[in-house]
């Protein structure tokens, strides 16, 4: 048999029952598009995590003290490129949480007090005015930078700059406020002000000795591959200055650690609604094998019609299996474009209490659709050979 | 252009078969067939009758390659039979014996074209279409090619079923109660067609019966009873001349260059076109074994 008229015959069997083909069909459908949809979310997710790996700066370390509190001085020695150079940039910052109004006009924010080098270590963007500067610093200025939501609650949509809101009962002036940012971390509810002012104006705690004490202390290295020598330029400069013999009095958090362990849980997520998304294709391949069985019994005669004909065995299991990799592989296509459309639509969109996002790559219709064709071979072989090995006597004096 | 080199060489040569079936895992043995011989040569019109369970229906079997002797041997066109494969029996179905049933079994969703062209998809012929076309003319269906078995009566139905069967050209007609299913008037057209195909195209035809009638139609009787031979009678119809094999006839195919005299329900000159190169394996079994 030529394979035209493999492709041909197989089409006359198949369109003899339409239903029943089309049931079939829908399994392998179902199958596909969930394979497609939840992988396009588990890609989805996999990008926003590296994203926020980006967003944060994958060369960033957090220092936080952990018994004796991290000063301005720790900052300076750590600072000093004699002993730190991997270090790029050291920025510390303090903590604390203000309320936030002008006229009327009532917010809750955190209040952050950084040095000017917060702006490159930490990534961030400017929407409008400027960034504290040094001098800021030095002169403990009242100046704040308001992230975008706080700006947006203040101030609807008008520019902030040059306006004096209240911190905590105190005036500050508006110098600029920080461009919109997304997911984990985002400093839009937040308003940074210099580390001085925060220490000595809105703070209640003091230490000994007069120095500043500050909450953590986020260190960016030269390259990403230099964060593992950073790290231990930063415990060997801390030790020193605190003469730590024993353990530390303070703990180094890689950055990308952290979110490496986020993207672990992501894979496995994605493995694991992947095998989810696997079994519903198997169970639609079940489906067509159990179509193609009664397909053979139905057919008895016209088996053995084909056979008395000369049909070989071959040409028999040829029409058989073609069948099913048709009904597998159409159902493949239309589970294809229905699972990118659905993908596509879920996308962005916040359902169920959760923003989606999803990326359909080009790689998964493919696979979706050759698993499709190997789902329609495996299943499609053996009701095939059944059908071939029937005995032609017999199978011609079937009613 | 049979394969056969020698003229006198039986296109059916059946020695000593025998045919067991085991039923009831091997314990009873029921001999179908028991030492049957028979020759049948190029362009008989061969009856086997019998009573049912006479072994005639195991016997049709065997001569269309859809079985192998249990014993004994069977050459169809110098081709030994009871030592092939699956794929090797299909292939000398496919080309050398054409199948007409009693239930038609035409494929119910086809046309009466795609059902004669059928057999000739599996042998891989070339102008399927332009021989099927032929061969429904040769039976009279010139006009309902494009027509379903459902829309056909039981008497062309049957007439697409040979039309199906002789389309390849098959060194054998196999007939297996062709008429069984069809009224007086029905029977007289389809047995007028087989008679007319042997005298006029000299297609050798082998009709399995139990009617008295369809058989007398036969230049011979073979009659079967327990698996045995029982009688093979040569009957002499005065239509014929007495002359029973090898007579002068006209060939169905046009390569013997002989136009049909006669073609009383043919409107073409060439009722089927030539014959395709034989497939190169019929080359290597030609002349046969012994």
């Amino acid at each position: 048999m030529s394979p035209q008229d493999i492709i041909r015959t197989s089409i006359y069997s198949l369109t003899a029952n339409r239903l029943r083909a089309a049931l079939a069909l829908l399994g392998i459908v179902l199958g596909v598009c969930s394979v497609i949809t939840l992988m396009s979310i588990g890609r989805g997710s996999t990008d926003r995590i590296t994203e926020l790996i980006q967003g944060l700066g994958s060369n960033l370390l957090t220092v936080i003290p952990s018994g004796e509190p991290l000063t301005l001085a720790d900052v300076e020695s750590l600072r000093d490129p004699l002993y730190t150079p991997s270090i790029k940039a050291v920025a510390p910052e303090i903590g604390t949480f203000g309320v936030i109004h002008i006229n009327n006009n009532t917010t809750q924010a955190s209040i952050t007090g950084v040095t000017p080098e917060y702006l490159n270590v930490r990534n961030l963007d400017m929407a409008t005015g400027t960034f504290i500067g040094a001098p800021h610093v030095e002169s403990r200025a009242e100046i704040v930078v308001l992230g975008a939501q706080v700006s947006e609650d203040l101030f609807g949509n008008q520019d902030p700059t040059g306006a004096e809101v209240r911190i905590n009962g105190r005036q500050f002036r508006v110098v600029g406020v920080l461009a919109a940012q997304s997911g984990f971390g985002s400093l839009d509810s937040q308003a940074l002000i210099p580390i001085t002012t925060a220490y000595y104006r809105l703070s209640g705690q003091r230490i000994p000795g007069g120095d500043i004490s500050v909450d953590q202390i986020s260190v960016q290295a030269r390259d990403v591959e230099l964060v593992d020598q950073a790290i231990e330029e930063i415990e060997t400069v801390l030790r020193l200055s605190h003469r730590i013999t024993e353990a530390d009095d303070f703990t180094v958090f890689n950055q990308q650690e952290i979110l490496d362990t986020f993207d672990e849980a992501n894979q496995t997520l994605v493995v694991f609604l992947g095998a989810v998304a696997g079994i519903s294709l198997l169970v639609g391949g079940i489906g067509i094998m159990n179509i193609m069985l009664v397909s053979v019994t139905e057919r008895t005669r016209e088996i053995g019609i084909r056979q008395a004909m000369g049909a070989k065995r071959r040409d028999i299991v040829a029409q058989f299996v073609t069948e099913a990799v048709f009904l597998t592989f159409g159902g493949g296509i239309i589970g294809v474009i229905v699972g990118i459309s659905l993908a596509t639509a879920i996308d962005g969109r916040f359902l169920i209490g959760t923003e989606w996002s999803t990326r359909v790559t080009s790689d998964i219709p493919i696979i979706a659709l050759i698993v499709s064709i190997a789902v329609g071979l495996f299943f499609g072989i053996y009701p095939a050979v059944r059908a071939a090995r029937l005995n032609p006597i017999e199978a011609l004096r079937y009613e | 252009m049979r394969s056969t080199s020698n003229p006198d060489q039986p296109v059916i040569r059946i020695r000593d078969v025998t045919k067991i079936y085991e039923m009831g895992a091997g314990t009873i043995q029921v001999r179908a067939l028991d030492g049957v011989s028979i020759d049948i040569h190029d362009g008989e019109y061969v009856a086997i009758m019998g009573v049912s369970g006479s072994g005639k229906s195991t016997l049709m079997n065997i001569i269309g390659c859809l079985d192998v002797p249990s014993e004994g041997t069977y050459h169809i066109d110098g081709q030994a039979v009871e030592a092939m494969s699956n794929d090797r029996l299909a292939d000398i179905r496919s080309r050398k014996v054409g199948f007409v049933f009693q239930t038609h079994n035409l494929l119910p969703r086809l046309t009466a074209l795609a059902n004669v062209e059928l057999p000739m998809m599996y042998g891989h012929w070339p102008n399927r279409r332009d021989r099927a076309e032929n061969a429904l003319t040769l039976v009279g269906l010139g006009d309902r090619t494009h027509h379903r078995p459902t829309e056909l009566s039981g008497g062309q139905q049957q007439r697409v079923g040979i039309a199906r069967a002789l389309v390849k050209e098959p060194s054998v007609l196999l007939a297996d109660e062709p008429t069984g299913n069809l009224d007086t008037s029905n029977t007289a057209e389809i047995l007028n067609i087989i008679s007319d195909l042997n005298h006029e195209n000299g297609i050798t035809v082998i009709v399995v019966t139990h009617e008295r009638d369809v058989a007398a139609r036969a230049d011979r009787v073979i009659t079967l009873s327990d698996g045995q031979v029982i009688s093979d009678e040569i009957r002499v119809s005065p239509a014929r001349g007495g002359n029973v094999r090898g007579l002068p006839r006209t060939p169905l195919r046009g390569t013997k260059g002989v136009k049909p005299t006669q073609p009383n329900f043919a409107e073409n000159d060439s009722p089927l076109p030539p014959k395709p190169s034989p497939p190169p394996s019929r080359g290597r079994l030609s002349g046969g074994p012994r």
